[in-house]
């Protein structure tokens, strides 16, 4: 404070000083932004980033660090080798290895190396030093990421050849790196790199970079090897009929999954790396001859325009790359199933898959697909058709239950049967509060428990069950507190929103529950209309990559028999025309030939 | 630029939104547990003011509770009109009395001879009033009807009286009537309005009466509401029509009346008969269950200054009974046995047309709307004034029997000797 007051005079000071050449306006202006706007250093208390102190320290480490820098230039007077100037400036924003070359040298080599990963330090980085076995014997060292790559596979394929290989060569191969690529390191993998960058690249994701003394280049031998998940039944969206696979967090395994799935020469597979500072792999996959180019074109501008930090999981990625972040519905699907994301591929979609998450995004996506489960398929058409129409009711029921129960027994009494609202009455004859105040009540209780559930540790897991449908079922209405039949009606409505198979459509049928509920405890039946005619425009109002999100029925367009009713599957001829693919046709018009076959046979 | 212009037009869409949302909005949010739901209504003369209006009011009880607690409670009270009892009603009563459960208006037949459409018409205009709330007739008092109507089985009167208008139908003995079809029958130039009649049940013991075997069988369901000989459950009859005149009663057909009158109007639905048996001259009966299988064919000749009307009824029928053991259903009878019931069925068919066109003068039948295709125009129609020609025309009325099943047996095996 004392400080603060000090300054509020060092002002008025400045404020006489200054009188005689400025005008009275600026000196008010000066001390309304001296005293009533937000000034940082004024600040004294409380932990603060940013604060003076460490600001010193960290220019401090830079300094050290520059020197550190100019070290290995200044001792051995060496210019150090770097990029032609134009393809430096390209990779300078990316910092500042971009330029760096691979040294002759192996000494200032493993300077940069100890440098760049710094090394005493960092203890997961190892630099294993040894001597090829030539004649005579040349110093070389590997790095590698402890925990990343496979330890076996560098102890048998890349140090066990070097070190043990017998036949005595003389020194003087021009392109020892080559050389030892092509007779001796045993590895699928092994690539000639002389480019910093790439070598760091190379390392962080699991492999080991090898240095040769007198060789400008290294060598990078693929060993990535951690210990990853195995593929594992899907946890989101289980079936009982089909396939039992789902995504793990490897981008590879998962693109092999994907491939699996689609075995098809045309299956195109880019990769892209997103974020600055941890360049996480991204990679898109889709059917080069089935796919619009277009939209190709526009999911690549996307996913290379984005410049962040960091981008864990698709779903970050999703808010990055959808059109309408602020709309309730999600316009970009999340799968973990590989057939599902196979069956869209072939419809001529485009799959987003990010490395260390199980889910694979698929864009353009529908409303309709956002509600379609893949056993809708595999099931006969009579049991997925049934299947869906009870998802189409859930949809209603989990949106409007609650909002219904509220205009009804609160405005439109006359609508339900006399026993009905009767009975109604009389079960809410002990209840004190309003309606809309128990309906919101028990929706938070329900959303409490679906949450707690989440969260809640395994163990303890089967408890929550007890509590929740002992205590605020059985004993809120003991209590008093909530009348049964309100019970049902948010026991239906937390049902139906689980019958929902997209997640984060289930999420947003959940929110918008609510806004019914509001909608109705205020106008009635009327709001609930209205709400309802808001909610569809707002969906029919969005895009999701050029696709109008109703597609095919807002704007009706030509479609398959597959949105609300699913048809049989011979009958399904043609990709989604919102696609605009390549290649229409999905099968001819007859794909059952056998039914043709018959009548020649009997005629034979 | 682009920012602002979006701000503004997302404001002005606030800002219409809430105008559109809170301008209309129903602002009649009403708890279920804030209100009285009337489920019957009577009217009746008053002595101190005009009507006497007896409301039944619900009183809710929870599902599976106990179930010997009274479930209704009945009030009366002397007022002007029957919102102004709805108002008085509030003085003592704890909750928002409401109409919007209320599925029935009984009124006394005192009443009803001076004119019901004064009470009637103008509750089409309410908004809580249910414009299919049934309408009924009682012989003596409205409140005497209401206070007696205990129900047996089910828990409410709105139920029962529900269930009985609604599922039986087709009996032929109840005329349904509410409030819409009443409205419509007092105000058009082709047609009279009926009434359900309803009454109190005295509770008599059946009495000897000097009548023939025949005419016991004939007047089997001749009674009015109330007069029923018959003992146990609720204490109220609904059966028989009140007929009207424009507004006023003018008077009654009894149950058996009533199933022929419905067959007229193609409202009969399917009930069994009692006929004396045709061959053997006493002690025995057939019983036939007759449906109505086609809509009645009404022609007409309007031309003349009495009109002349044709109705041809399609029934069929089901023979349930034959005491007799008499071979009805064989080829060779079931002809004759045919011709037989469709001229009984004719005699008593005339005779209730006869009724109506003597003694109420009343065309309760609708025949003058099948007029309507005769004329141009609506004025036309109407200074044709079917309803002051009714009287004078000459209907016949001719059913046609098809005897479709025999229940069980193909014939009947008569006792071994």
């Amino acid at each position: 404070m004392s400080k603060q007051d000090n300054e509020y005079k060092r002002d008025k000071d400045n404020k006489k000083d200054n009188s005689k050449t400025a005008t009275f306006f600026q000196d008010i202006k000066n001390l309304l932004s001296n005293n009533l706007l937000f000034q940082g250093e004024k600040q004294q208390e409380g932990f603060i980033l940013t604060g003076s102190g460490q600001q010193e320290e960290d220019s401090k480490g830079e300094e050290r660090k520059t020197e550190q820098k100019k070290e290995p230039s200044k001792k051995p007077v060496r210019v150090q080798r770097t990029l032609p100037k134009e393809d430096s400036k390209l990779h300078q924003e990316e910092g500042g290895l971009g330029s760096l070359l691979v040294d002759f040298q192996l000494k200032i080599n493993k300077k940069y190396v100890e440098e760049i990963y710094s090394l005493p330090k960092n203890k997961d980085i190892v630099l294993r030093e040894f001597m090829i076995n030539f004649n005579p014997p040349i110093h070389a060292f590997a790095v590698f990421v402890d925990g990343l790559s496979d330890n076996s596979i560098i102890n048998e394929f890349v140090l066990r050849p070097l070190m043990f290989f017998h036949k005595n060569k003389e020194i003087g191969i021009p392109d020892l790196a080559g050389f030892i690529k092509d007779n001796i390191l045993p590895g699928n993998q092994v690539d000639v790199v002389e480019n910093y960058k790439d070598i760091v690249e190379k390392i962080n994701y699991g492999g080991t970079v090898v240095f040769i003394d007198g060789s400008p280049k290294a060598l990078a031998v693929e060993t990535k090897g951690w210990d990853r998940r195995s593929i594992g039944k899907p946890e989101a969206e289980q079936v009982i009929r089909g396939p039992h696979e789902a995504f793990n967090e490897t981008l590879r395994s998962n693109t092999a999954l994907i491939r699996k799935a689609v075995r098809n020469e045309n299956l195109i597979t880019e990769m892209f790396k997103i974020g600055k500072r941890n360049k996480t792999d991204a990679a898109i996959m889709y059917l080069e001859d089935l796919a619009n180019p277009t939209l190709v074109q526009e999911v690549t501008r996307r996913i290379k325009s984005i410049n962040t930090d960091y981008i864990g999981d698709t779903g970050v990625l999703e808010q990055f790359i959808e059109d309408h972040p602020f709309m309730i519905a999600p316009q970009i699907l999340g799968t973990e199933r590989p057939d599902r994301v196979a069956s869209f591929l072939v419809e001529g979609k485009i799959a987003i898959i990010v490395d260390g998450t199980p889910n694979v995004l698929i864009v353009p996506t529908t409303f309709f697909s956002l509600l379609h489960s893949a056993e809708d398929y595999y099931l006969r058409m009579p049991y997925g058709n049934l299947v869906r129409l009870l998802r189409f009711a859930a949809i209603f029921i989990s949106i409007l239950t609650p909002g219904m129960y509220i205009a009804v027994t609160t405005f439109h009494q006359e609508m339900i049967p006399t026993d009905l609202i009767l009975a109604i009455a009389a079960s809410r004859q002990t209840v004190p509060f309003p309606t809309i105040l128990e309906v919101f009540l028990m929706e938070f209780a329900f959303e409490l428990i679906r949450e707690a559930g989440v969260r809640i540790p395994g163990v303890i897991g089967n408890t929550l069950g007890i509590v929740g449908a002992l205590i605020l079922g059985q004993a809120a209405v003991q209590a008093g507190i909530v009348s049964p039949i309100l019970i049902i009606v948010v026991a239906i409505t937390g049902l139906a929103s689980f019958a929902i198979p997209n997640y984060s459509m289930s999420f947003a049928f959940r929110g918008t529950r609510f806004i019914f509920t509001i909608l109705a405890a205020i106008f009635g039946f009327f709001g609930i209309s209205a709400g309802f005619y808001i909610f569809l425009s707002s969906l029919a109002s969005m895009k999701s990559f050029g696709v109008p999100f109703l597609a095919p029925m807002g704007p009706k367009t030509r479609s398959e028999p597959d949105l609300f009713y699913r048809g049989p599957v011979w009958e399904m001829e043609e990709r989604p025309d919102y696609l605009n693919t390549l290649d229409r046709r999905r099968q001819p018009k007859v794909s059952r030939k056998w039914t043709e076959d018959k009548g020649e046979e009997n005629n034979e | 630029m682009l920012n602002n212009k979006k701000r503004n037009s997302c404001c002005l869409l606030l800002v219409i939104l809430l105008t559109v949302l809170l301008l209309p909005g129903c602002w009649g949010f009403r708890e279920t547990d804030q209100l009285g739901y009337i489920l019957s209504m009577g009217i009746d003369k008053g002595k101190e003011n005009i009507v006497e209006i007896t409301f039944t009011v619900a009183i809710p009880q929870a599902p599976g509770g106990g179930d010997k607690e009274k479930s209704t409670v009945v009030i009366s009270l002397e007022a002007a009109s029957i919102f102004g009892a709805l108002q008085m009603a509030d003085s003592f009563m704890s909750r928002d009395m409401t109409f919007i459960h209320n599925n029935m208006i009984v009124v006394s037949e005192e009443i009803a001879k001076e004119g019901l459409s004064k009470y009637i018409n103008p509750l089409v205009r309410s908004r809580e009033i249910r414009r299919n709330s049934y309408v009924m007739i009682t012989k003596g008092k409205a409140k005497d009807f209401l206070e007696k109507n205990v129900t047996v089985i089910e828990k409410y009167p709105s139920r029962q009286i529900g269930m009985l208008m609604e599922n039986k139908k087709h009996v032929g003995f109840i005329p349904v009537a509410d409030i819409d079809t009443f409205y419509d029958g007092a105000t058009s130039p082709g047609r009279e309005p009926v009434v359900t009649l309803v009454g109190v049940n005295q509770g008599r013991e059946g009495e000897e009466k000097d009548k023939s075997f025949a005419e016991k069988v004939r007047t089997e369901l001749a009674y009015s509401a109330g007069e029923l000989p018959r003992s146990g459950a609720n204490k109220i009859d609904v059966i028989g029509t009140a007929v009207f005149r424009r507004d006023k009663l003018v008077g009654f057909l009894n149950g058996s009346e009533t199933r022929y009158y419905q067959m007229i109007n193609g409202k009969y639905g399917s009930a069994i008969f009692t006929f004396p048996d045709p061959e053997t001259s006493e002690g025995y009966i057939v019983v036939v269950r007759i449906k109505q299988a086609a809509v009645p064919q009404v022609k007409m000749d309007i031309t003349g200054d009495v009109p002349q009307i044709g109705v041809d009824l399609t029934l069929e029928g089901e023979i349930m009974s034959i005491q007799s053991g008499i071979n009805y259903e064989s080829q060779e009878k079931q002809e004759e046995f045919k011709q037989y019931l469709e001229n009984y069925i004719a005699t008593e068919i005339n005779s209730v047309v006869e009724k109506a066109q003597n003694e109420f003068k009343s065309d309760i039948f609708g025949l003058g709307d099948y007029t309507r295709k005769y004329f141009w125009t609506w004025q036309a129609w109407n200074d044709y004034n079917w309803l002051e020609r009714f009287p004078q025309a000459e209907i016949e009325v001719r059913p046609h029997l098809y005897i479709r099943r025999t229940g069980l047996l193909i014939n009947t095996t008569p006792l071994s000797k």
